[in-house]
């Protein structure tokens, strides 16, 4: 198993692992281990949160002052779109599935792979191919539309609406099949003793995130489809001057993009557990509870997707309906962060790198999930839709949601991953200016948009300068975060020190493997002798980072 | 290698009787001249419903037999239903929706207080105190009514801007669709 | 273990990661059928379409869809009822290892779904020569009803997505076909055939739906 111990100078020799098992750029493309396609992913899609990022920052530098600084509004509304929809489709909804799913699932399951790895590497190339025609859509004439695409104007737009669509009809391939893979994986390739019960909750929040995957994502497909039968063929579907309707785009549209921020969210809660547990050194309170919550949110987030249209003219009746069910759907999300507080309680709370990323999430998530629950009362609705108070309330859930808890997840698993540990100080104070930029960019955007700041816009009256200037620079506080995470953590990849098995002292089975894992991530099949939480029952003390194994 | 078919083979795996496949097909040929011959028989709206009760009997036969749902684990029935049940959801709850379109149209926009403070004006034309003739985009699918939809008078009053930009949001989107 | 021991348990068409065939191919069957279940909501959102359409124009659509040509329907219909009935059947025989009568059943499914791509065809260039068209290119004069195009847009966009459906399911039974006289299945080994038959059984079910309601209005 291990190579022979026949090495010159002071090089140690490696045991086999996944990274030099193979070498060459060959044995990259054509891989079919899924850790190998979720680093393909890790560089790929983090290269398109740049991107999305660097869109951000060029609308918040405009924002500064009212009124043109060095764009066009037309540039403006392209550069809103675009952050729109490369943030959503290139970055965010594969993110957590995509990178640390396909990485980490299976051996916490116990598994040597997913159930399709071809498939699972297909997915990968699919999400190439989409990237790129997105990108050629942006170079080619750029979007303007705002990324919901809303018809009549998305079907008279004279930008590249086509290619931008087509490539997100190609993207959403991608993640069906990631989707499809997953459950396969959770149904039929768990090891033995691995119950449905035993396994982690960052399994169970991939599995209900799956099922969301596969059934919403369709919808998405025959949408945009349809929106391009409207633009490319007049078919008529969407155009009152034909009979057509469309609001009912807005429906089709919204069916997948609502259940799609769970996509977004129900990962992120999965990685949450997983920190929450391990950093407070304590079993996770209501096991079950979050569990079903997941499988609960991933029913009901496809109920109500009108919450997005209650200004649009669809029949009040609807909008009662889906107002109450919007009020239900938070249930489970509350259910999950009462229990991770719980959590915490008497807990030996240590405070690493992906903890501080759990405990802002807990923070951030809660804004932005409360802040949902104002937006589901149509009153108050009617009033904020289109100001900066639903942008604030969305980058909450999903940056202070989502993306803080793919940061967590992404510190957490480093090591395993690469076999390297993170430089600690650097990864505490990047995390503490990601949460102060994270908060000084959003939070003074509830205060505008309450006051009737629109969003979308590119000018403004004077009295909200004193707004956007503070978020602004709160946005270059946070791109200062990322950029110092981006360079320690690349660092790491090489040269940081040797990072042992199990680093955090978890309980789940990828720390039971070597880091980085050998190619079929375990030498035998691993024997389940405690449940993925069990820190009251079974005690590791957590290696030192740097020790030879 | 046996000649004569049994009803599972050496590995296990069921196998279905010719008979039972032929049955199913014959059913099916026979439930597809019924659903032709049904048409021509006039039952007003439950035509529609007898039409969707006969291909659902003749899909539950593909699904059962032909795709060996019967003998499988649920499980894989269980996907199959799931999809039905969301496709349901989805029509369903649109159908909420479209099919009270029309209702939308006969409302007309009345201010709910007409002396309510969000209708002081500092610099418009209408006296102040005055009720805004909100008359509602969607009153009535003629021109008839209210031919001046005098929407909001622009003032810079950011509040009502707000609530503004609301109606005119809905104006935009308003469609042509319903009748 | 022995070596022949450890083969037969592992045989080639079993892919390292699982544990045995029975394994793969249970895992086979909630991966197509995981698919099916998203090729029934992409359908969905059409069968939305028609429906939210046709409760909004009821007389226009029985009007327009009696520009139809129900015998050329119903010859569809039954060609692909047989089609569903001759690939099971090759499965089947697969199952008893009957390698001949496979490759004979498997060879009238590829039959039956291009004569149903045939008439298909026929059908849209009659609609095609009397300008029932979808959306703005409709031209035709004789349909009574507000915006009789609606109805050919859905027509078109159901029968269209169908048809492109039976055209990707005729070139995989075609590889299926190839595979099969290269001797890559036995009556131990179908699981490709077998899920190339569920997709051709969706497709069916989906026809047998779209049959009556747009051939066979009221």
């Amino acid at each position: 198993m291990s190579s022979a111990a026949t090495v010159a100078d002071n090089i140690q020799s490696e045991p086999d692992n996944y990274l030099n098992h193979e070498s060459g750029i060959k044995s990259w493309l054509l891989t079919k281990d899924h850790k190998r396609i979720g680093i393909l992913y890790l560089f790929s899609v983090m290269s398109m949160f740049l991107l999305g990022g660097i869109f951000a920052m060029l609308i918040r530098l405009e924002l500064l002052h009212p009124g043109a600084d060095f764009m066009t509004a037309k540039t403006y509304n392209e550069l809103f779109t675009l952050h729109g929809a490369v943030m959503i489709f290139l970055f965010i909804i594969p993110s957590v599935p995509a990178i640390l799913g396909n990485f980490v699932l299976p051996i916490q399951i116990g598994a040597k792979d997913v159930a399709f790895p071809r498939l699972n590497l297909a997915s990968w190339y699919i999400y190439i191919i989409g990237s790129v025609l997105a990108l050629l859509a942006i170079v080619l004439g750029s979007v303007d539309t705002g990324w919901t695409f809303y018809t009549p104007y998305s079907t008279q737009s004279t930008t590249a609406v086509i290619p931008m669509v087509a490539a997100i009809f190609i993207l959403g391939f991608s993640s069906i099949f990631t989707g499809l893979n997953f459950i396969a994986t959770v149904h039929k390739l768990r090891a033995p003793g691995m119950t449905w019960y035993k396994m982690p909750l960052f399994v169970w929040g991939i599995y209900a995130t799956a099922i969301i995957q596969v059934l919403a994502t369709p919808i998405l497909g025959i949408t945009l489809v349809l929106l391009i039968l409207e633009r490319a063929f007049g078919i008529g579907i969407f155009d009152p001057a034909m009979g057509g309707d469309p609001v009912l785009f807005q429906h089709f549209f919204w069916f997948y993009s609502h259940p799609a921020v769970y996509i977004m969210i129900l990962p992120g809660m999965g990685i949450m557990s997983e920190l929450i547990s391990t950093f407070s050194h304590r079993k996770i309170f209501g096991y079950k509870a979050i569990a079903y919550s997941s499988v609960a949110i991933a029913f009901l987030s496809f109920l109500v997707w009108g919450h997005h249209m209650f200004v649009s003219g669809q029949a009040a009746y609807a909008t009662m309906v889906f107002s109450f069910l919007t009020f239900m759907v938070a249930i489970p999300s509350g259910i999950k962060m009462f229990n991770w507080v719980s959590t915490m309680y008497k807990g030996a709370i240590t405070f690493e790198t992906p903890m501080l990323y759990a405990l802002s999430f807990l923070f951030t998530f809660a804004i932005g999930g409360l802040t949902g629950i104002f937006l589901g009362a149509t009153a108050v609705d009617v009033h904020l839709t289109d100001t900066y108070f639903i942008v604030a309330h969305f980058h909450y859930v999903m940056f202070g949601g989502t993306v803080m808890a793919f940061f967590g997840g992404l510190h957490y698993w480093w090591p395993k991953i690469w076999g390297r540990m993170y430089n600690e100080n650097w990864g505490r104070m990047s995390a503490m200016l990601v949460f102060l930029g994270f908060n000084l960019t959003f939070f003074p955007q509830f205060i505008m948009g309450s006051q009737g700041m629109p969003r979308r816009y590119f000018t403004y009256p004077e009295k909200y300068q004193a707004f956007h200037v503070m978020s602004t620079v709160g946005s270059w506080i946070l791109g200062l975060g990322l950029l110092i995470m981006a360079v320690y953590l690349i660092y790491a990849i090489k040269w940081g020190p040797k990072a042992p098995k199990n680093p955090w002292g978890a309980l789940t089975l990828e720390w039971t493997t070597s880091s980085p894992p050998p190619p079929h991530n375990f030498e035998e099949i691993p024997k389940i002798t405690h449940g993925p939480y069990d820190h009251d029952k079974v005690v590791i003390k957590p290696e030192k980072v740097g020790v030879p194994a | 290698m046996l000649a004569k078919p049994t009803s599972t083979d050496e590995h296990g795996e069921h196998v279905v009787p010719l008979k039972v496949y032929f049955g199913v097909a014959g059913a099916l040929f026979f439930l597809t001249m019924l659903t032709l011959a049904m048409s021509f028989v006039d039952l007003g709206s439950m035509n529609m419903l007898v039409a969707m009760l006969i291909a659902g009997f003749k899909a539950s036969l593909v699904a059962l037999i032909f795709m060996h749902l019967w003998w499988d684990n649920k499980f894989l029935m269980a996907i199959f239903l799931t999809a039905l049940l969301f496709l349901a959801i989805f029509i369903g709850i649109t159908l909420m929706d479209t099919l009270n379109r029309g209702e939308i149209y006969q409302q007309s926009g009345q201010p709910i207080n007409p002396q309510s403070a969000i209708y002081t004006r500092s610099d418009t034309s209408a006296p102040a105190g005055a009720p805004i003739k909100a008359s509602s985009p969607f009153s009535g699918t003629s021109d008839t009514t209210q031919a001046d939809t005098t929407q909001t008078q622009a003032t810079s009053d950011s509040s009502s801007q707000n609530s503004a930009k609301a109606m005119q949001n809905s104006s935009k989107t308003d469609s042509g669709g319903a009748h | 273990m022995s070596d022949a021991t450890k083969a037969a348990e592992h045989p080639s068409y079993v892919q390292h990661h699982f544990a045995s065939a029975e394994q793969q191919r249970e895992t086979a069957k909630i991966g197509m059928w995981v698919f099916l279940l998203t090729e029934i909501l992409l359908f969905g959102g059409l069968f939305g379409f028609y429906v939210f359409y046709r409760a909004w124009n009821p007389e226009m659509f029985y009007n327009a869809h009696k520009a139809l040509n129900v015998t050329m329907g119903t010859v569809n219909t039954l060609v692909l009822i047989t089609s569903s009935l001759t690939v099971a059947l090759a499965i089947r025989s697969m199952q008893l290892g009957k390698r001949n009568q496979t490759i004979m059943f498997l060879s009238s499914t590829i039959g039956l779904a291009i004569t149903f791509l045939v008439v298909k065809y026929f059908e849209y260039a009659e609609h095609y020569h009397l300008g029932e068209l979808p959306g703005k290119f409709y031209h035709a004069h004789d349909i009574a009803g507000t915006n009789p195009h609606i109805f050919f847009s859905v027509y078109f966009t159901m029968t269209g997505l169908h048809a492109i459906h039976v055209i990707a399911g005729t070139i995989v039974m075609s590889w299926m076909l190839i595979r099969t006289l290269r001797r890559d299945f036995s009556s131990e080994y179908y699981t490709p055939l077998e899920m190339t038959g569920l997709y051709w059984h969706l497709v069916d079910i989906i026809w047998i739906f779209l049959y009556p309601l747009l051939y066979l209005i009221g």
